[in-house]
């Protein structure tokens, strides 16, 4: 019988790998038998028994690992050894050490450079976690939300106190120093700064930046109340003010839902101090306003990029021109019935710049974050008309992940709304990049299919609008997801601004004539 | 609100973020090394690296272990605030810094910092007033256990017995693993004989044929003698003499086995061992007025942990310990 054996000094496997490995080395082609095991006195006395313990393998010491195979009739030892010293090397793809710390303080002291917390705890816990942070000397994103507005305000005027950012409660995305937090998607980096409200708001100008051709130096999130009364815009102030301050940033942009106007007012006086260009985009604001305070008002989140790209070295950039003859394609598809649009939004401000779109037409339209209480409609409430749903809003989120990682409630509300034969489009976005659902388009292709087969089978065209918010750096990247949705016989539209462009074409165009 | 004191100093402040050392706090530390990194700072070796642990040899000779946060409180242990050291850089050969703040590994630009973590104490679980009877339910209850959840392939050999779970079971592969599994089975039944004799030098050679005897980086037979010396350690048994024999051979023959497995099995002669061995130790005895069956639902969670050490080592330890138990038993009896 011929031995071979691999003896790797003072080499430590776990138990676990060292099953692995001795079941697969037992698996080889051309092994009999094979022994994997440390070089004990006792272990070598089996070899010893068994008539296997060659000279090589009695040196092995207490700390070497013994490879032992017996290969069989025919087999080539030389082969043999190569794959297994292979199985020894290989190891499993490993990531950096993951550090865990129990408290924000043992953070903050094990590493004294550290300048960020996030804090993503329950609301009940996220303020005291946060005062933590900040009395460490730590800027804070707060992800929670549900956190009393009591408590925001304190949290901000320490903050302000200390010369820390306080970005939140409920904010979503930022991007410091190029790298996403949160929900964001990789972007160019540039000149441009943005201080936003709203999360998704922020998202979109960020990709429409990259997709003209600009790109972002900062983007600071405020968390969507900061611009309440109450509240009274402390973080948008601030997020002003350093931006102001930052070499890097030549134009800043502002996004919000309509704030407050008492806060408007005041945040719009910061402009003049800024010392660069400032494009205000409050869904809903006076352009008027903006211009008298010194900024550039901007009417839609892509008028907002391009505002900023023209102000940042690319002065001739152009949005590109909406296919108009889509309109035209989809109206013919329609039948009298069919009248009203339906909205079914991940993004806040994706389904608010949708909404508005209409409301500016005079359009009556139902939605759960309708300002005007006599349009608010609940999560369990079917729809009633023109209907746009935030299916990131608090009420569908109560007790479940947000819908751009879970869209499970959107996809049932799809095939419902497809049952209702007044509905002439349904509006969807699909929001890729970091923090987002893996396959946003995919996971709802299904949904799809099934919707239009519904209103199919009840003789209708059923025109479902996408537009997917995310950039060629993204993963997945938006040529694949637009392509899919595309392959699916789904329209696409190029931006937000032109998702509401195009729902209030199909309405005023296509039905109300 | 002034211009001067703006959120753009933290803005600036998270602009000129870099790359740092690795600074990671301990959670907790095993009390004798507080006081031998006090007694005996100095530089130490990397002596193993894991994903969830990494063994050091400290400057006194000891050999230390850096667990990641989800494993056991241990002796000569630090659990540290990390989940996974392979992305640490630290690798086997890298020289380590031992003072009474922070384990350094220079190599690796890493730190484990030790202010502020809780010192951990080896509970001592005291057998003296425990009866015969209970002694009995403690034992049939953790063989229960061990026939159906233990591990095969170590000291519990295939085939199982009729019950036993079939993904547990494992027949030897080969020749050696035959091998192996009679030198376990003829130790074992060798030093339990020698054990009921109190003869200490048939003790002290049956625990020389299993020292060292299995593939692992800490053998089975020595995770078998690691779970008998244990409870022969704990106050009030009446396995002292086998405690003494077995304390004298671990001590000479350090050669015999790896230094992770003798270290391990040094501290089990003094009856400290992992915080999951000796909480099953004590909630054995803990309920006291049950039957085998309702103090096994109580032991299912501790010996489910237990198991869970290496590959078969926490069964093979659990089947030492259970070894001890039925001895414990009889030796009462006798008395």
């Amino acid at each position: 019988m011929s031995v071979t054996a691999v003896i790797k000094k003072n080499s430590y496997f776990d138990s676990v790998s060292l099953m692995s490995i001795s079941t697969k080395a037992n698996g080889l082609d051309g092994v009999e038998q094979a022994f994997v095991a440390m070089g004990t006195e006792m272990n070598k006395g089996v070899l010893q028994n068994l008539g296997l313990l060659t000279p090589e393998l009695a040196e092995a010491g207490n700390g070497d690992l013994m490879i032992v195979v017996v290969p069989s009739a025919g087999a080539e030892a030389g082969e043999i050894i190569p794959q297994i010293e292979e199985l020894l090397t290989r190891k499993a793809p490993g990531g950096g050490a993951q550090i865990s710390y129990r408290t924000i303080a043992a953070a903050a002291q094990a590493d004294p450079g550290a300048n960020l917390a996030i804090i993503a705890v329950n609301g009940a816990y996220a303020g005291r976690e946060a005062r933590k942070a900040l009395e460490n000397g730590l800027n804070v994103m707060m992800f929670s939300d549900n956190v009393p507005v009591e408590e925001e305000i304190a949290l901000k005027a320490l903050a302000h106190g200390k010369g820390l950012l306080m970005m939140g409660p409920d904010c979503g995305t930022a991007i410091i120093n190029n790298v996403a937090l949160c929900f964001g998607n990789a972007v160019r980096p540039g000149t441009v700064g943005i201080v936003a409200a709203s999360g998704t708001g922020s998202q979109e100008v960020s990709v429409r930046i990259h997709a003209l051709g600009g790109g972002v130096s900062q983007l600071i999130g405020t968390g969507g109340r900061d611009l309440s009364a109450e509240v009274g815009g402390v973080m948008m102030i601030d997020g002003i003010r350093a931006l102001a301050a930052d070499p890097k940033t030549e134009a800043i942009v502002l996004v919000s839902k309509p704030p407050a106007p008492e806060v408007e007012k005041k945040v719009l006086a910061e402009i003049a101090g800024a010392g660069k260009p400032v494009v205000v985009y409050f869904i809903g604001g006076s352009e008027e306003a903006v211009t008298a305070a010194g900024g550039t008002f901007a009417a839609s989140s892509l008028d907002a990029a391009l505002a900023a790209v023209r102000l940042t070295g690319s002065p001739s950039v152009q949005a590109p021109a909406a296919d108009a003859t889509r309109i035209d394609s989809v109206r013919a598809r329609l039948t009298p019935e069919q009248t009203n649009i339906r909205g079914l939004f991940c993004g806040g401000t994706l389904c608010d710049e949708s909404m508005y779109a209409l409301l500016n037409d005079g359009e009556e339209v139902w939605s759960n974050i309708q300002k005007n209480p006599e349009f608010v409609l609940g999560a369990a409430d079917p729809s009633r008309g023109h209907t746009f749903l935030d299916f990131g809003d608090d009420e569908f989120t109560n007790g479940r992940p947000h819908p751009m990682i879970d869209p499970s409630n959107r996809l049932a509300r799809l095939v419902e709304e497809a049952k209702d034969p007044s509905v002439a489009a349904i509006v969807m976005d699909f929001v890729l990049g970091f923090g987002a659902h893996e396959d946003p388009v995919g996971v709802t292709l299904p949904a799809i299919t099934e919707a239009k087969k519904v209103a199919a089978d009840a003789g209708r065209h059923l025109e479902i609008v996408a537009y997917v918010l995310g950039t060629d750096l993204d993963t997945p990247g938006l040529a694949a997801q637009t392509a899919a949705l595309e392959a699916a016989g789904v329209t696409i539209t190029s931006s937000s601004t032109e998702t509401g462009e195009f729902a209030r074409a199909i309405v005023r165009e296509g039905i109300k004539a | 609100m002034t211009e001067d004191h703006l959120g753009s100093n933290g803005l600036r402040s998270l602009m000129a973020a870099s790359i740092r050392s690795n600074c990671i706090p301990a959670a907790s530390i095993d009390s004798a090394l507080v006081t031998a990194l006090r007694d005996a700072p100095g530089t130490g070796k990397v002596h193993s690296v894991f994903d969830r642990a990494i063994n050091i040899v400290a400057p006194w000779g000891q050999l230390v272990t850096l667990a990641a946060r989800q494993l056991d409180d241990a002796p000569w242990t630090i659990r540290a605030e990390v989940r996974d050291w392979s992305g640490a850089g630290i690798q086997a050969g890298d020289p380590a810094d031992f003072s009474t703040r922070a384990i350094s590994f220079d190599s690796a630009d890493s730190v484990v910092l030790l202010p502020g973590a809780r010192e951990w104490f080896a509970k001592r679980i005291p057998l003296a007033d425990i009866t015969t009877a209970e002694l009995g339910t403690g034992a049939a209850a953790l063989g229960g256990l061990l026939e159906t959840h233990g591990v095969r392939g170590g000291i519990l050999e295939a085939p199982p017995v009729e019950g036993a779970a079939e993904a547990n079971a494992k027949a030897p592969a080969n020749a050696f693993d035959a091998g192996i599994a009679h030198g376990l089975r003829a130790g074992r039944e060798a030093l339990e004989t020698a054990v009921r004799a109190g003869d200490s030098m048939a003790i002290g050679e049956a625990a020389l044929q299993l020292l060292g005897l299995g593939s692992g980086l800490t053998p089975a037979g020595d995770d078998f003698l690691c779970g008998l010396a244990l409870l022969a350690a704990q106050p009030g048994s009446r396995l002292g003499a086998a405690r003494g024999a077995l304390s004298a051979v671990v001590g000479q023959h350090p050669d015999r086995t790896t230094l992770l497995s003798w270290t391990t099995l040094r501290e089990a002669v003094d009856g400290r061992a992992r915080e999951s061995l000796l909480e099953l130790l004590s909630k054995l005895f803990r309920h006291r007025a049950e039957d085998p069956a309702g103090l096994a639902r109580h032991l299912r969670a501790p010996v489910d942990r237990a198991l869970g050490i290496g590959h078969t080592s926490g069964t093979d330890i659990l089947s030492g310990l259970l070894a001890g138990l039925r001895l414990e038993k009889e030796l009462r009896g006798s008395m």
